[in-house]
């Protein structure tokens, strides 16, 4: 079929699911989640067909211009599609993903409560239609940024998805804390975003167009500087919109959204739109090392980091949610040593096990009424299948081989391992080098230890929550446990498509990147990586699952260091502070100026002619003698006025 | 001889005068404030016969001290205060008052010393009734005439302002 | 001896202390009487410039005297009117204090 028809029926048919949803189906829920999952299943059919033609060499490229600016001249704004192996992969991921998590979300909505005695009661959520609708949208713009051929068009499907975003954390807007996650979500993406529309005019000044394909070889005739800077402008919207550090404080508070819609937005597609945007544009990164340097560290750095704060939370959710921001900045690690295969790779396998991680926990909270990690436990009894599903994506998690996780996260720690730091990394190579492989290596032992200390908390060991609640705790029912079991199978065999016993010709890097990469595959860093995870697990174990150590004395012990990782390293409060009172400061400024100054004068004019007013009223006395003293005075200044001169002049 | 008697005849009129003056700005009771005014206004006629003003000395004496001030007096009566009121002004109005007072004295006085007055050869020592008289009559009928015009106001006024309604 | 400069400076000081008799007394007789007091001391003016100095031939020599008695005319009409006014207020006021009487008061 038609490269451009498949493209068109992904993009519009969930497009065409949300504008049904928006403007007829409001009232009939049921009408708006049939036809939003209709709409993703008819998108991932056809995301299927595309993948087919790609791998068979179909490719697209077309624009249509929108915006002429002058007559005549050839600088004309143009938005188009695009469809290259890049696109294809991310089309699967996106589409499929979606289309569990709708098929997911119909079961979620409906909602189980537990009464005084333990009685579950099942409630549907009022906003059921309006879910759907956002969601239909977000699947819709998702799909419209991958298939963009040019930053402008990006850049509008890149706003739509953070509306969305918005839109779905605030999805329970009665709830305070679920308006102010949002509103947090869409204030911190924004300001990313500031930076990546200013990367885009800047772009566009300096080479003339959007397009990507026009971009490529302009931009390789651009100043290091210049391609320097738009990279890192580029790469602020990347920041923002992945959650990597300095801007990831959003994706915890994120969790206050429904759970598929952190499945769906937060782990798997939205945040990867960041990762997607870097390789998307690794031309223009290619010529700025510096940027690279940057992408690297802060991808590093935001591994290390965010694998601390998930150890110590106690809330199922936000371990996902942190687990989510480091696996993001392995990718972006990937992205920064030039192994764009890789990195995508990971983003690849990452969708389908975080996805999953999210839905059985979504599980876990449906059947157990919480989502606080110290009230639940032994809950592998009550959720056997929920429990299976979640043990192997928390093993991809941690990179056990054969798992697909393990693949993907082997061939960054490989890439890195065999980067060569161009000269422009200076003096700076060995130590960037270093501390590269620490963050690798690092996070692979903090992610096994948070994930299993997850599952232990929740599965392992006796109930900790209200006792007449445990016997009633089931599993989910089969909407919601279908998508669950179906999304373990590419959690398993997703790896092997870029596991390299596969040939370098068919491995997924090679799909992805256009050329043959050889994957140079180092065993004594797999098994590096194995025993760290490996390790991980057993540490984890010991605390939590068989009880040889005390996970209090162990807090104890790291004392400052475990405060510090509880309080999110600080950045919270750090960006109250800064951000918050600094705005709310400068308000304050200007609200004095407006009170103290313009009101002041305004008053002060006011008050000034009544005062005037007051001060010549007291010249009207009303008596006879003051008005005649007037006169009589007046007449006396006048004449010595007149005659001060002249009698002065008589006596010279 | 005579100049020294007219001079003397002055200072003590005008002593007089100025006493009588003084007095009624000073005196407390309006009753003596009358008094020293009838003192004044004797003692300005007696200026008018050393100005050899003879008919005005006599018109001073008939409508002044007499018909002006029998008017004042019975004022007074028809308006008894209570003796307790404080005459003068308060302080400041006082010194405000004195200053100008004060001040439009030194320039009279400044301006009279200072002038060069064109005088006469000789004063204008006449008697004055019958070229009076003539004067009124022919160059000045018109104000003559005005000025019973004006007092026949007066009188109309102030029977109107004065009656009882 | 006497000359021109003596009346004049009698009549202006007689017309100071009236000034001052004007703007300084409270009772409204006492202030009229005042004015009496400077009406007067323009009258001594007019009088000794009519002696002292030459007058224009085709008006009367005796113009100041003449204009003495317009004055002490107007004098009287005004006094009594005054006086019937100052009557009219004690009336509605039962005052002749003139800073009592002050409704113009802004």
């Amino acid at each position: 079929m038609d490269l451009l028809a498949l493209a068109l029926v992904v993009l519009l048919a969930p497009f065409g699911a949300f504008l049904f949803n928006a403007f007829v189906a409001q009232r009939t829920w049921a009408l708006a989640g049939l036809s939003t999952i209709l709409g993703v299943g008819i998108s991932f059919l056809a995301s299927l067909l595309v993948f087919a033609a790609v791998q068979g060499g179909a490719r697209l490229d077309v624009s249509w211009p929108w915006l002429t600016i002058a007559a005549g001249q050839a600088r004309a704004v143009e938005v188009g599609l695009q469809v290259d192996p890049l696109t294809a992969v991310m089309l699967l991921v996106v589409s499929g993903v979606s289309l569990f998590v709708q098929i997911y979300s119909w079961g979620y909505l409906h909602e189980r409560t537990f009464d005084a005695h333990g009685h579950p009661h099942v409630h549907r959520d009022p906003g059921f239609a309006r879910y759907y609708t956002w969601m239909a949208l977000f699947t819709a713009s998702m799909l419209g940024l991958v298939l963009a051929n040019g930053f402008l068009a990006l850049y509008v499907c890149w706003e739509l998805v953070g509306l969305c975003s918005y839109l779905l954390i605030g999805f329970w807007y009665q709830k305070p804390e679920a308006a102010l996650a949002a509103k947090k979500a869409f204030l911190t993406t924004r300001l990313g975003d500031c930076g990546f529309l200013i990367g885009l005019l800047y772009l566009w000044a300096q080479t003339g167009t959007f397009t990507f394909s026009q971009l490529e070889p302009r931009v390789a005739a651009l100043a290091p500087e210049a391609a320097t800077l738009a990279a890192l402008l580029v790469f602020c919207g990347a920041v923002g919109k992945s959650a990597q550090f300095p801007l990831h404080v959003w994706l915890p508070d994120a969790m206050e959204g429904p759970t598929p819609v952190s499945a769906l937005i937060h782990a798997a597609t939205m945040v990867a739109a960041g990762v997607y945007l870097v390789a998307r544009t690794m031309f223009l990164f290619e010529h700025a090392s510096a940027a690279m340097l940057v992408v690297a560290l802060i991808g590093g750095f935001t591994a290390f980091f965010a694998a601390t704060m998930g150890l110590v939370n106690t809330d199922i959710k936000r371990v996902l949610a942190y687990s989510t921001i480091s696996q993001l900045g392995y990718m972006m690690l990937g992205l920064g040593v030039g192994a764009v295969g890789a990195g995508i790779f990971h983003l690849f396998t990452h969708a389908w096990f975080k996805a999953l991680l999210f839905l059985t926990a979504g599980n876990v909270i449906h059947g157990a009424g919480t989502q606080d990690l110290r009230a639940m436990g032994g809950l592998a009894r009550r959720l056997p299948w929920t429990f299976a599903a979640m043990l192997a994506a928390a093993l991809a998690l941690a990179g056990l081989p054969p798992l697909s996780g393990f693949w993907s996260k082997d061939a960054i720690i490989a890439a890195v391992a065999h980067y060569q730091p161009p000269a422009a990394w200076g003096g700076l190579a060995g130590a960037a080098m270093g501390l590269l492989m620490f963050f690798a290596l690092a996070t692979v032992l903090l992610t096994a230890f948070y994930i299993t200390r997850l599952l232990c908390l929740a599965f392992g060991g006796a109930w900790r929550g209200v006792p007449q609640v445990y016997p009633h705790v089931e599993e989910a029912p089969a909407g919601m446990l279908w998508p669950v079991l179906l999304l373990a199978v590419p959690t398993v065999l997703a790896g092997f498509w870029g596991a390299p016993f596969v040939s370098a010709a068919a491995s997924f890097a090679t799909f992805v990147e256009g050329h043959e990469v050889h994957e140079a595959f180092a065993p004594g860093l797999a098994a590096l990586s194995v025993a760290l995870a490996l390790a991980g697990i057993g540490l984890a174990w010991a605390l939590y699952g068989a009880g040889w150590l005390q996970p209090a004395a162990v807090t104890r012990l790291a004392g400052p260091l475990y405060r510090w990782a509880v309080n999110k390293w600080g950045f919270d409060d750090l960006y109250n502070a800064l951000v918050g009172r600094g705005a709310v400061g400068l308000a304050g400024a200007a609200a004095w100026f407006d009170r103290g100054v313009i009101d002041g004068v305004v008053n002060g004019v006011a008050q000034g002619t009544v005062a005037l007013g007051r001060a010549a009223r007291a010249i009207q006395t009303g008596q006879v003698q003051t008005y005649a003293w007037v006169v009589f005075g007046g007449l006396v200044i006048v004449a010595v006025a007149i005659l001060l001169p002249v009698v002065l002049g008589f006596r010279v | 001889m005579t100049e020294v008697v007219a001079a003397g005849a002055f200072y003590v009129f005008a002593l007089a005068a100025l006493v009588g003056g003084l007095g009624v700005v000073s005196a407390r009771h309006v009753v003596r404030s009358a008094l020293f005014l009838m003192l004044a206004l004797s003692s300005v006629a007696a200026i008018y016969v050393l100005l050899s003003a003879d008919f005005v000395a006599a018109v001073q004496i008939l409508i002044y001290t007499g018909a002006i001030m029998l008017l004042l007096l019975f004022a007074i009566m028809l308006t008894p205060q209570q003796v307790e009121l404080p005459p003068f002004a308060s302080a400041g109005q006082q010194v405000a008052a004195g200053v100008v007072a004060a001040a439009l004295l030194a320039l009279l006085v400044g301006t009279v010393l200072v002038t060069p007055w064109p005088l006469a050869a000789t004063p204008l020592d006449r008697p004055t009734t019958e070229a009076i008289g003539q004067a009124m009559l022919t160059t000045f009928v018109f104000p003559f005439e005005l000025a019973s015009l004006v007092l026949l106001v007066g009188l109309v006024g102030a029977l109107l302002l004065a009656r009882e309604d | 001896m006497v000359g021109l400069q003596h009346y004049l400076i009698l009549g202006a000081a007689l017309f100071c202390i009236g000034l001052y008799g004007a703007l300084a007394r409270r009772n409204a007789v006492t202030v009229l009487m005042a004015i009496e007091l400077m009406l007067n001391g323009v009258n001594v003016t007019f009088a000794a410039l009519n002696r002292y100095l030459p007058l224009p031939a085709d008006t009367s020599l005796f113009a100041g005297q003449l204009f003495v008695l317009f004055v002490i005319t107007v004098a009287a009409a005004e006094a009594a009117l005054g006086l019937a006014i100052i009557i009219a207020v004690y009336r509605l006021r039962r005052t002749v204090q003139v800073d009592q009487i002050d409704l113009l008061r802004g």
